[in-house]
């Protein structure tokens, strides 16, 4: 290769290496970024649910629009992971005071087999009254779980009664046009869960 | 049965078997708090050999459930996963953490809701007998 023509080439190299860079600037949808987790660059669209929540009333896709709202994803059987995080959004709600009115908190099981609609409610309420506990036919919670990411699996246990249930560890954050926004993934931060929801709500309003 | 018999006098005294495990201490032994309506409650505590020989021990019954079992709990490609554990080998002078988000007893069907401020005991089985070891129920941090 003459000397001239690796000048040419090394040009046009530069060239595409500024056009890619200044096209990735430009493409990059603008977004906010989280401590506690990620969030989508665009938003994906959920598909209409039929769940069931406190005292056994339907719980739907509207029930997720008008409001940003944090999915947990769990089972009442499950006495150390479980109960740990619920406790953590507990302070969670709290350490946003006044602005958590403006967040609904979500504990969606995934073991619909032992948790009713009603224990579902008694054990959710336990950590909050306004922690709304969310169960439904595993059709649904599959339908769901492919539009929002999260996984389940039921694992056998010594009798039919003790299986156990591996799922998905991170929260899923919905937004207020009732879009999958992101995850909130562990280990999870009472203050930075905080100080993200608190940010998120205030862009919503 | 000559070492059995010591035990049977043991029982039909009323004592609780303690100390069966040689050199097993349980130390800072609490179940926290749960929701009235859970059906199985979480034990953690520090587990403490003092002797010279490793121990291998499991968890064989509660006072005030259906049954007990010792767990484990990981995180895995963004999983929860929880696994029974046959039990757990604590080294000779070592100790073993049943902690939040580790190793945990597992306590099954309570036979009531255990409130902060009860207490309740858990027998643990070793090769040399067993160990009866009192848990404080205490709200959840």
């Amino acid at each position: 290769m003459s000397k001239s023509k690796l000048i040419w080439v090394a040009l046009a190299a530069f060239a595409a290496l500024v056009g890619a860079a200044a096209g990735f600037t430009v493409l990059r949808p603008a977004g906010v970024d989280i401590k506690s987790g990620t969030l989508l660059r665009q938003p994906r669209e959920i598909a209409d649910f039929a769940l069931q929540g406190s005292g056994g009333k339907p719980f739907t896709k509207a029930d997720l629009a008008g409001h940003w709202s944090l999915i947990y994803v769990g089972y009442t059987h499950c006495p150390d992971v479980c109960p740990t995080t619920l406790a953590q959004l507990k302070a969670v709600e709290k350490g946003l005071g006044p602005d958590a009115a403006k967040l609904r908190f979500v504990f969606l099981s995934i073991d619909p087999e032992r948790d009713t609609p009603e224990s579902l409610a008694q054990y959710t309420h336990y950590f909050s009254p306004d922690f709304e506990g969310v169960t439904g036919p595993n059709a649904q919670l599959d339908a769901l779980g492919a539009n929002l990411g999260f996984v389940y699996q039921k694992v056998p246990g010594e009798t039919p009664q003790s299986y156990l249930m591996d799922h998905s560890s991170a929260m899923i954050l919905v937004n207020p046009q009732a879009q999958l926004a992101g995850y909130v993934t562990p280990p999870f931060n009472t203050e930075a869960i905080v100080a993200d929801l608190r940010a998120l709500a205030e862009r919503a309003s | 049965m000559r070492r059995l018999l010591p035990a049977l006098l043991l029982l039909a005294s009323g004592h609780v078997l303690a100390d069966g495990c040689a050199g097993l201490k349980v130390e800072d032994a609490w179940i926290p708090e749960a929701p009235p309506v859970a059906k199985v409650n979480v034990g953690y505590a520090r587990l403490v050999n003092d002797g010279a020989t490793p121990l291998h021990v499991t968890a064989t019954s509660g006072a005030d459930f259906g049954s007990v079992g010792l767990h484990e709990m990981k995180t895995e490609n963004g999983m929860m996963r929880m696994r029974p554990l046959a039990g757990l080998d604590i080294p000779a002078h070592g100790s073993v953490e049943l902690q939040d988000g580790g190793k945990h007893l597992m306590l099954m069907d309570p036979k009531h809701p255990l409130k902060a401020g009860d207490g309740t005991s858990v027998e643990f089985a070793c090769a040399d007998g067993r160990s009866s070891a009192r848990f404080t129920v205490k709200a959840a941090p």
